[in-house]
């Protein structure tokens, strides 16, 4: 059987992140990701029986985000004073956090995306004398499932 | 980058030492320096890009120039103006009035020996985001 790696590097299927604000057009797609994490952790609900020598487990609810850093970029991070007005480019990812909007995300996998709603968190902008370029992180706290297509 | 490296060195104003603006080729399989002790050459700069934060849509570059210096003395009898230099030349790398980018700016100054010569190199390097 074939096996088929999901390679990402840079200009080889490299993953975008995109975000949006529901019915506005005017989309934010993160230029500059160093890393992306996925996560979905499902919730166990844990019980024990007389009859069984093992703990016994059922999955419930999953907490779902999806984490990165980038490096920041000055219209992606503060928004583009040209687009449309609440779109998630004019107000970029500080704006975003700062009103806590609820926005609409998608990453790809190469041809597989990711979708979902959630809000823009974690942001934490550093700089050092040696490494004189912004980084922050950037957390996706998601709310409801997945959407996988 | 070479012109203010000379400019600075010339200023000086070195009693026993001479700055030249020849580049330290090679004659006749020997280096202009070792031929010429207590004079000053400056090579011209090397250019080097290297990754400073790799991202998925392409990576961020560093461009470090390296810029080094040679001189020559009798190791029998090194003269007094010796140390003085070498202090001078560690202060360039801070002084040189180069592009304010830069935000790495190193200086090392090793020494060797070639028969009875003390050979002194001075190797700048100057980082800025490309």
């Amino acid at each position: 059987m074939a096996t088929n790696y999901i390679q990402s590097a840079a200009g080889v299927n490299n993953p975008v992140l995109t975000i949006t604000v529901s019915g506005i057009t005017g989309d934010l797609d993160i230029p500059t990701l160093q890393d992306v994490t996925i996560n979905n952790a499902n919730d166990q609900f844990t019980w024990s029986q007389l009859n069984e020598s093992a703990k016994l487990q059922v999955a419930t609810t999953s907490t779902n985000s999806i984490s990165t850093n980038i490096v920041v970029e000055e219209l992606t991070f503060f928004g583009n004073a040209a687009a449309t007005a609440g779109s998630a480019a004019k107000l970029g990812l500080i704006g975003l956090s700062k009103n806590k909007t609820k926005v609409n995300f998608e990453i790809n996998l190469d041809d597989k995306v990711i979708s979902g709603v959630g809000y823009i968190t974690g942001l934490a902008p550093t700089v050092s004398a040696d490494s004189p370029v912004w980084v922050t992180p950037l957390t996706i706290s998601v709310s409801g499932e997945y959407t996988v297509a | 980058m070479r012109e203010l490296l000379l400019d600075y060195i010339k200023a000086l104003k070195l009693k026993q030492y001479q700055v030249t603006n020849e580049y330290p080729f090679s004659n006749s399989g020997t280096a202009l320096y070792l031929k010429n002790p207590k004079k000053i050459y400056v090579d011209n700069p090397q250019q080097q890009v290297e990754i400073f934060a790799s991202v998925f849509s392409g990576a961020i570059d560093n461009e470090v120039y390296t810029v080094r210096v040679y001189f020559v003395n009798d190791a029998k009898q090194l003269p007094t103006e010796y140390a003085e230099l070498v202090d001078s030349l560690k202060t360039a790398k801070d002084v040189l009035e180069i592009d304010p980018s830069f935000f790495r700016r190193t200086c090392s100054i090793t020494t060797e020996y070639e028969n009875d010569l003390l050979i002194t190199t001075v190797e700048y390097q100057f980082t800025k985001l490309a």
